[in-house]
């Protein structure tokens, strides 16, 4: 008797869970099995030492081997039933190509499980360019370029070929189709790009769409995405290393100091939760909130981590494969190679009708005696005069054959390849350019040009306009 | 029944060769201990003193930490955050035994080995007059 009156209501809960589950799968209960994320954890404490004078070596990081260690154990404690760990080695610093072999070992993994997550976690040196905030990982086998002034050189264009940028991570990660949480626990180094600047030497409409472009570029690298990235600071600020919650003498990198505080919790933990985690002000007093602004949705509910070790771990352990440091990141910079300049003067003159679009009927002149180009460039250059005064302009020439400038020789831009020749002044440049330039006289000797000097005819998207004009470049 | 007390035994005595070097303390001094010592202390890695704080982007600034290096050829490295900038210092050291503790000199400077395990060394200097406890240092291993 007792029997069949507790059956019933139970019989009753069945029925209607049962229900409930088949019209709102998600609401019952959490989503994912911990045991299906596969992990990456990257640690680059050491970084390679260069002799060059113009590049300056990044400093070893103490705590971040031990950083991406801690993530391991912790995912490892946590359900995860495969792992990937790659950390550097004073002989081994972690370069770029490991990063990424290490991110398809754990991809390949990944792809074979039920309903798999990739939680993909780097610890090292972080930089960033301030007109869009790409934020750019460091991998051990870079050092820094140095300008003449001594100052640290960060072009982005060879940036993207030598660092990690988040966007190039972020990429590969979608490519292979899974969901993710990607953290970059590093500092967002950067100077903000003071567009404001730009005011004198642009037209409103030109600051406008700058400003336009600054803000669209910053909002791309944000990542308000479903699948979420995770900084440990602002862009254009610095994080250090703070202590170990199990060891005040010991050292993590901030996000994994705010990680490793799980280990003392109970319970399992979702994706949401771990977010609110790592972002919270009050979460942990050592640390500064991490900085996200994921859109995790549906996803947030997915359950990351259990209360219990899954005994069926697969780790695979990978060290850096680093030899020697790569110079990081100069524009026209070789990957082996350190670019040389010199210094030259470059004087331009140029007039034109006043329904020519560049010059506006007006006659220009102007000179600079600060131009740093790499003289081995003989038959290309572009250079950038920028005199004291409120005008900017560009000179592009190319030989468009790879051939030095030949005095002599006239060099013909019909638009279809080749020749190239490109006048720009003042926020007016062309669509598309069209003309000719005369070499009155190139001069080289065995440490690359030592003079040119060129007349030109430019006009602007078949306009029959033509800005006539004279360029000299000398080596001081 | 009989088979099974000896494993346990075997066991029990198996964790204790283990353990001699994983915790060595001040009253065993023998030169078997001293070798122990230097193995563990050796390793590849930092004894640290103080906490490394560093930045991780291209500052070559420090905000703190002392660290020692010791090397099997009787070398250490010291290294240490002075004015934001990190010195190394090239020191020598080496473990002699008193007949009641065995002393570790660390460049001039000689301490008593309290302890030494896998992750953490205790070191202690008295005064030589009065016996006062001058200074005890503890130390963390960081492997890497």
């Amino acid at each position: 008797m007792f029997s069949s009156v507790t059956r019933r209501p139970d019989l009753i809960c069945l029925l209607l869970s049962a229900v409930w589950s088949v019209m709102f799968p998600t609401a019952l209960a959490d989503q994912g099995d911990p045991s299906d994320v596969v992990y990456i954890a990257i640690g680059s404490r050491h970084y390679a030492e260069t002799s060059s004078p113009d590049t300056r070596a990044l400093p070893s990081i103490r705590g971040a081997n031990r950083s991406a260690r801690t993530v391991a154990n912790l995912l490892s404690a946590r359900g995860a039933e495969a792992g990937v760990l790659l950390t550097s080695t004073s002989d081994g610093p972690v370069t770029r190509d490991d990063v990424f072999a290490a991110l398809d070992a754990g991809i390949a993994e990944a792809l074979v499980k039920a309903d798999p997550f990739l939680f993909v976690y780097f610890a090292g040196h972080g930089l960033s360019e301030g007109f869009a905030w790409t934020h750019l990982s460091i991998p051990g086998d870079v050092a820094m370029g140095l300008d003449s002034y001594g100052e640290l050189e960060l072009d982005l264009d060879a940036a993207v070929d030598r660092a990690i940028p988040a966007s190039t991570l972020v990429d590969h990660l979608d490519q292979s189709g899974l969901p993710y949480l990607l953290i970059l626990d590093t500092c967002y180094e950067g100077d903000p790009v003071n567009l404001e600047a730009y005011q004198r030497v642009l037209s409103g409409e030109n600051r406008r769409f700058l400003a336009d472009m600054a803000d669209i570029l910053r909002f791309m690298n944000q990542f308000r995405q479903s699948s979420p990235v995770v900084f440990s600071t602002e862009p254009g600020t610095l994080v250090t290393t703070v202590p170990d919650p199990d060891n005040e003498l010991l050292s993590l990198a901030p996000l994994a100091r705010r990680l490793a505080l799980l280990r003392r919790a109970s319970g399992s933990v979702t994706l949401n939760e771990l977010i609110n985690h790592l972002t919270s002000g009050t979460s942990d007093t050592k640390t500064r909130p991490g900085i996200t602004f994921a859109e995790t949705r549906e996803l947030g509910e997915r359950v990351l981590m259990s209360v219990s070790r899954n005994e069926e771990m697969a780790l695979l352990e990978l060290t850096g494969s680093g030899t020697e440091s790569r110079i990081c990141c100069r524009t026209g910079d070789p990957i082996s190679g350190v670019e040389r300049t010199v210094t030259y003067r470059g004087a331009l003159s140029t007039t034109g009708p006043e329904d020519e679009w560049v010059t506006q009927g007006r006659s220009h002149s102007l000179s600079v005696d600060d131009i740093m180009l790499d003289p081995d460039d003989l038959s290309a250059l572009s250079v950038v005069l920028w005199p004291d005064t409120d005008e900017v302009w560009t000179v592009s020439l190319s030989t468009g054959d790879g051939s030095p400038f030949k005095t002599g020789e006239t060099y013909v831009d019909n638009g279809l390849g080749g020749a190239e020749l490109s006048i720009s002044g003042n926020g007016r440049g062309c669509s598309e350019d069209i003309g000719q330039f005369e070499v009155a006289d190139a001069r080289f000797d065995g440490t690359g040009l030592v003079r040119l000097e060129v007349s030109f005819r430019q006009s602007c998207d078949g306009d029959p306009a033509v800005a006539d004009g004279r360029f000299v470049l000398e080596r001081f | 029944m009989i088979g099974g007390k000896l494993s346990c035994v075997v066991a029990v005595l198996f964790g204790l060769a283990n353990s001699a070097f994983a915790q060595i303390d001040h009253a065993t001094t023998d030169s078997d201990s001293i070798r122990v010592v230097e193995d563990s202390l050796v390793r590849d890695g930092e004894w640290v003193l103080e906490r490394w704080e560093t930045f991780m982007g291209s500052s070559t600034d420090c905000r703190g930490g002392f660290s020692y290096q010791f090397k099997e050829d009787g070398q250490l490295t010291i290294r240490e955050c002075i004015d934001s900038r990190t010195v190394t210092t090239p020191a020598t050291w080496a473990i002699e035994s008193d007949g009641v503790a065995n002393l570790i000199s660390l460049s001039d400077r000689a301490y008593e080995i309290v302890s030494v395990g896998e992750d953490t060394l205790v070191l202690r200097r008295q005064d030589e007059d009065s016996g006062k406890l001058v200074e005890e240092l503890e130390l963390v291993f960081l492997r890497d």
